[in-house]
């Protein structure tokens, strides 16, 4: 009951500043959590770019909620239920792909003869797409075309028999597009293709899979294309605004913390004058912080999803939220003992610093 | 109740700016005795209060309270004597500007064993009253006026009914009528049996006292 007094006195004596503390908690646990979704995004591009260079294989990443569906297994599914497949890769020798401004320049692809595999939604903008031999040699590799004035670039040329997925960053379900000798087992064999709907839980083997079929084949060197290279320097952009606003957010708790601290300290020197021990000072000060933390909590959960939803699904990332809280708590925590451990080897208690 | 022998206290020891606050100072107070301290500024009077208040220790010497010897206690040990035996009203107050008059006179007892939130309310109720200042109960320590505020500072200090009551210029910034009151509170503490010590300026307020000490320099004589 004292205690209970005690502390609410000491959230209410200095209220101003605890409620700074909360807004400041709830604020960098959103920066964190921008951070951290957006250190997933740059690592999910950044292993893109390597296994490109390194691999040459040909990834496309790309969001999809469709592709986040857990489909347990490797799931054979017929194109009609998720592609707009016109033609397949099998009747010609090469494919190409595609990368759209637009959806309307992907229909105008269609319109003009070209192949499309419609993978909606996906990164960027960008849309998968195959097309006859005629029309890609209409449409070199690495520069950009128009149809009906609509702008399109085209990223490079697969040969034939090619192997080529496309995954979310790395953590989510990937759709698999490969030729006979690669489909897994059990995936049904559509017209020279094997569409596949990988879950999560499948994505190592169908990786190893993957990377075994792109061994045997022994690819062209896949030059990723300046959209994507756009799009790798964007997120590494906003990335480093992330880290900085932060890094700002980590400072603004840690000065928020002490100058509290030392805006309270005479209050605590005036109660050890009048007879409490360091220790009950350290406890009242390190409950406060608790409560702090304890009610910016469930609020910046709020506030993340709330961020996350106006910021679009890619930064909705659980684990990225969970991430953000848990940090922001250990350097709130972190500081809030380091200035109690500071207040017990204090040498003078004496109530003069006024 | 107090006797320092041969108190020493150096500031900053060791160091360039070391300052000898207190030199061998050795006094003896009784109990039910009101000793005024006076010296000029930087002689070290709060030094010596603060020693004998248990918030600082001496480097030299040794100081009995109460017929304990506090100078070799540890600062749990200390808090503890200061929460039961001693009432400290500070140079400027030293109360708590955000909370009610009330809040700060129950502050003592929130940290004292064995008095329950009831118990406190109504004892810090009690006090104030005693104090005359009943009627400033809810109001905010920040509002009130500099003596009002140094009725507080007493009835905090006086609420855990100390033995020792120990004021650092409790007057000094009070006209003569004002201060004039407060000594009279002080001083019918002392009737009661408590021990007051208290630093001063002013020899008419030391002239109230049953006895006054000199420092100078941190050096004591008594008397003249
Ligand atoms: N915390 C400290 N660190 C270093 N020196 C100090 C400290 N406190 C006091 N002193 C020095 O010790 C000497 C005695 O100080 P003290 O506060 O006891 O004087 P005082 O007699 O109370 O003066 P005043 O009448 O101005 O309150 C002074 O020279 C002062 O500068
Ligand atoms: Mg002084």
């Amino acid at each position: 009951m004292k205690l209970i007094w005690r502390t609410l006195h000491e959230l209410k004596s200095s209220r101003f500043s605890t409620v700074l503390i909360i807004i400041e908690l709830i604020f960098s646990i959103v920066c964190y959590q921008l951070c951290f979704s957006l250190t997933k995004d740059y690592l999910g591009l950044r292993s893109f770019f390597a296994d490109n260079y390194e691999g040459n294989s040909v990834r496309v990443y790309f969001n999809d909620d469709d592709l986040k569906q857990p489909a347990a297994l490797t799931e054979s599914i017929s194109p009609e239920q998720s592609f707009t497949v016109k033609h397949y890769m099998s009747e010609h020798d090469d494919g190409i792909f595609i990368s759209c401004f637009s959806d309307e320049a992907f229909k105008i692809a269609e319109e003009a003869g070209s192949i499309t595999v419609d993978l909606d939604a996906d990164y960027n903008g960008a849309q998968p797409c195959l097309v006859s031999r005629t029309i890609a040699d209409k449409y070199p590799a690495g520069q950009e075309h128009a149809i009906a004035g609509r702008r399109f670039y085209v990223c490079g040329v697969l040969p034939n028999d090619t192997v080529f997925y496309m995954s979310t960053a790395g953590t989510g379900s990937a759709f698999v597009m490969a030729s006979d000798r690669f489909k897994a087992p059990g995936a049904e064999f559509v017209n020279g293709c094997v569409f596949m709907k990988v879950g999560s839980e499948r994505m190592n083997e169908v990786t190893a899979r993957l990377d075994m079929a792109e061994g045997i084949a022994g690819y062209e060197r896949f030059v990723p294309d300046d959209a994507l290279k756009k799009e790798f320097a964007a997120v590494s952009g906003i990335l480093i605004i992330g880290v900085w606003i932060a890094v700002i957010s980590t400072i603004g708790l840690l000065a928020n913390n002490y100058l509290t601290y030392k805006k309270n300290e005479r209050n605590y020197l005036v109660m050890i004058t009048i007879g409490a021990k360091k220790r009950d000072i350290t406890v009242l000060y390190l409950l406060r912080m608790l409560v702090c933390i304890a009610i910016a909590l469930p609020l910046s959960f709020g506030a993340s999803k709330q961020f996350a939803a106006w910021q679009g699904t890619q930064l909705a990332g659980g684990i990225s939220i969970a991430f953000a809280v848990g940090a922001a708590v250990v350097i709130e925590l972190l500081s809030a003992v380091m200035i109690a451990v500071g207040f017990m080897r204090k040498k003078s208690i004496l109530p003069k610093s006024a | 109740m107090v006797k320092l022998t041969s108190i020493s206290r150096t500031y900053n020891k060791g160091t360039p700016n070391a300052v000898e606050a207190l030199k061998g100072v050795s006094l003896e107070v009784n109990e039910g005795e009101s000793l005024a301290v006076m010296g000029v500024s930087g002689s070290g009077k709060s030094t010596l209060l603060y020693i004998i208040g248990c918030l600082d220790k001496a480097d030299e010497g040794s100081f009995e309270l109460d017929g304990e010897d506090v100078s070799r206690k540890l600062s749990d040990q200390l808090s503890r004597i200061r929460n039961e035996k001693i009432g400290f009203v500070l140079q400027d107050y030293g109360l708590i500007p955000e909370k009610t008059a009330l809040e700060n006179i129950m502050f003592p007892l929130a940290f004292s064993k064995g008095v329950s939130y009831k118990e406190m309310k109504r004892q810090a109720k009690k006090i104030s009253e005693f104090v005359g200042i009943a009627e400033l109960n809810r109001k905010r320590v920040s509002r009130l006026s500099g003596g009002q505020q140094q009725r507080v500072a007493i009835a905090r200090a006086i609420v855990n009914s100390p033995k020792l009551i120990l004021a650092d210029e409790p007057t000094a910034a009070l006209d003569h009528k004002t201060a004039d009151r407060i000594m009279e509170l002080l001083l019918s503490l002392v009737n009661e049996g408590r021990t007051l010590i208290i630093v001063t300026h002013d020899k008419r307020i030391a002239d109230m006292c049953s006895r006054t000490v000199y420092i100078s320099e941190g050096v004591i004589t008594e008397g003249e």
